[in-house]
């Protein structure tokens, strides 16, 4: 089997007494595009920061690439390509500067290869970076992250900040250049709607904790919101799995995780209640249901 | 690696260098060719203000400056150790600093060496100043390493400044015995380098030279070991 790209255990961080990360586990799959989903604040920037050995854990480890990212710190980050929330850059070197000056500090970087995504992301050479719009400064951030032809590419929130147009825009060129050449993506947003349709595989992080880690696929196919009618009322605690239980005029939405027949009838005859709908669920609302679903309310019809 | 270090520290500052040297050097020699006041006054002025306003200026922007503009974060990612960045900045930093004063001292031996002063003379005042730059830059880098502005770099300067004059004072309080305080205060800050030149107490440089280099080494790793953790602040 092989070995995966990223690789998190027990992963505990504090920020002094408040503890950001509490017991983190994720294996990312080589080759595949994983959205690593998370309210902000909810500890995705530190998990990265770790992984690229900018912070050190208080407990746990991490591998990424087969290597230790807490022991072989320079090797980690020779070998990933790291693009940065919002990241500022010397606002007054020229696009074509820092390019070769960031170029300078990778043994592997292609120079032919960037000269190439300087054309395909439409980037003015001779501009200072001061100058470029919003969406010039992510293409350009993504450029520098790529141009040492890395294996594993991290981005943390890039479209932080971006109209819907540049965002759109900068997926295209993400998945464009990477999808297709192998590469292990891992990518960090709090924005579902543009990782649902680029990654294979989620996690969801909040408070510190992975609370799902899916395929995308299977995570949509197994949370569905069921429609209840009927006399009865619904209490969490009979079936397993419920994420949210809202009332809805004259019946009562339940999103419940795992979603099968046998959780079906489990529903039906806790409940009294009959199924009148079952309804596939986007991962914006898979999300939203992880996150600040009310799990344990009890609804009366 | 560190050539493209050097040469992103180069081109940040050195705009500061020359305005230094325009400030200072213009200074010297508009000073010394109108002789309204003795040579000596020029020269201490130029070495003594000369170090502190370089010092400020050079200390401000050094870290802060990449602090508040966001930049560090992206410096501190690459493959690149954090003490290998902080170096060069230091000797970018160090070289900045002192050049301005370096060009006066050469413009005053050219207008005017033997004319009030002895040439010797005229290097030991500058080298006086030198010596204080370079351990105020070091200094208000160790202390103001966390300050994510500028202007906030530049108070930490200047409080170290003020406390190195409030020991000097404190210490005038307890010259008598049994305390013999004040040659202790010149030690510990680099008061004792223009003691040392400008009042010819050379007796007192072989205490202040060893000492300054040991305080100046602990401070800078402390200030390295700081500025490496500085990626590590919550965002």
């Amino acid at each position: 089997m092989n070995e995966p790209a990223i690789k998190i255990e027990g992963l505990r961080f504090s920020y002094g007494r408040e503890e950001v990360l509490r017991g983190v586990d994720l294996e990312v799959p080589a080759g595949s595009i994983f959205g690593f989903l998370g309210p902000n604040g909810s500890g995705k920037t530190t998990t990265i920061k770790i992984l690229l050995g900018l912070l050190k854990p208080g407990a746990g480890a991490c591998r990424i690439g087969g290597l230790d990212s807490q022991k072989d710190v320079m090797a980690v980050r020779r070998s990933v390509g790291y693009m940065a929330e919002d990241q500022q850059m010397f606002g007054w070197m020229r696009v074509g500067q820092i390019i070769r000056w960031v170029g300078s500090f990778y043994p592997g970087w292609d120079q032919k290869f960037v000269e190439e995504l300087v054309d395909l992301l439409e980037l003015p050479s001779d501009a200072r970076v001061k100058n470029l719009s919003k969406g010039q400064n992510s293409r350009l951030a993504l450029l520098l992250a790529l141009g040492h032809r890395p294996k594993i590419v991290i981005l943390d929130d890039p479209t932080l900040g971006l109209d819907p147009i540049a965002r759109k825009d900068f997926l295209r060129y993400v998945i464009g250049l990477l999808q297709s050449n192998g590469v292990t993506v891992f990518f960090s947003s709090h924005l579902l709607y543009e990782i649902e349709p680029v990654a294979d595989y989620v996690a969801i992080l909040n408070d510190g904790v992975i609370i799902k880690a899916a395929k995308t696929d299977e995570l949509r196919q197994s949370v569905k919101k069921i429609l209840l009618r009927g006399a009865g009322d619904i209490e969490p605690g009979g079936v397993g799995g419920i994420l949210d239980v809202a009332r809805m005029r004259e019946s009562i939405a339940v999103t419940i995780e795992d979603y099968n027949q046998m959780k079906r009838e489990a529903i039906e005859k806790t409940s009294r209640c009959a199924i009148v709908d079952e309804v596939d669920l986007n991962l914006d609302e898979i999300f939203e249901a992880y996150i600040i679903g009310n799990r344990g309310q009890r609804v009366k019809l | 690696m560190i050539k493209s270090l050097f040469w992103k520290e180069w081109c940040e500052h050195r705009w500061k260098l020359a305005y230094g040297c325009v400030l200072l050097m213009g200074f010297v020699a508009v000073g010394l060719r109108s002789r309204i006041v003795q040579d000596e006054v020029i020269f201490v002025f130029a070495a003594v203000g000369g170090s502190i306003l370089m010092a400020l200026l050079v200390g401000m922007g050094l870290v802060a400056a990449e602090r508040s503009d966001g930049s560090l974060g992206m410096l501190l990612a690459l493959p690149v150790r954090s003490w290998k960045i902080f170096a060069v900045k230091m000797a970018m930093g160090t070289l900045v600093c002192v050049g301005p004063i370096v060009g006066c001292m050469v413009l005053s031996l050219v207008m005017a060496a033997g004319r009030e002063m002895s040439a010797s003379r005229i290097i030991e005042l500058y080298l006086g100043g030198v010596a204080f730059g370079i351990v105020m830059l070091v200094w208000m880098v160790a202390f103001g390493i966390r300050q994510p502005s500028e202007a906030r770099a530049g108070l930490v300067g200047i409080a170290v400044f003020m406390v190195w004059v409030f020991i000097i004072f404190l210490s005038e309080v307890f010259v008598r015995p049994p305390y013999h305080l004040s040659r202790l205060s010149l030690v510990i800050t680099p008061f004792g380098f223009f003691e040392g030149t400008l009042d010819r107490s050379y007796d007192i440089l072989p205490k202040v030279i060893p000492v300054q280099l040991v305080i100046g080494f602990c401070l800078m790793m402390w200030a390295a070991y700081r500025f490496g953790k500085l990626g590590r602040a919550k965002e």
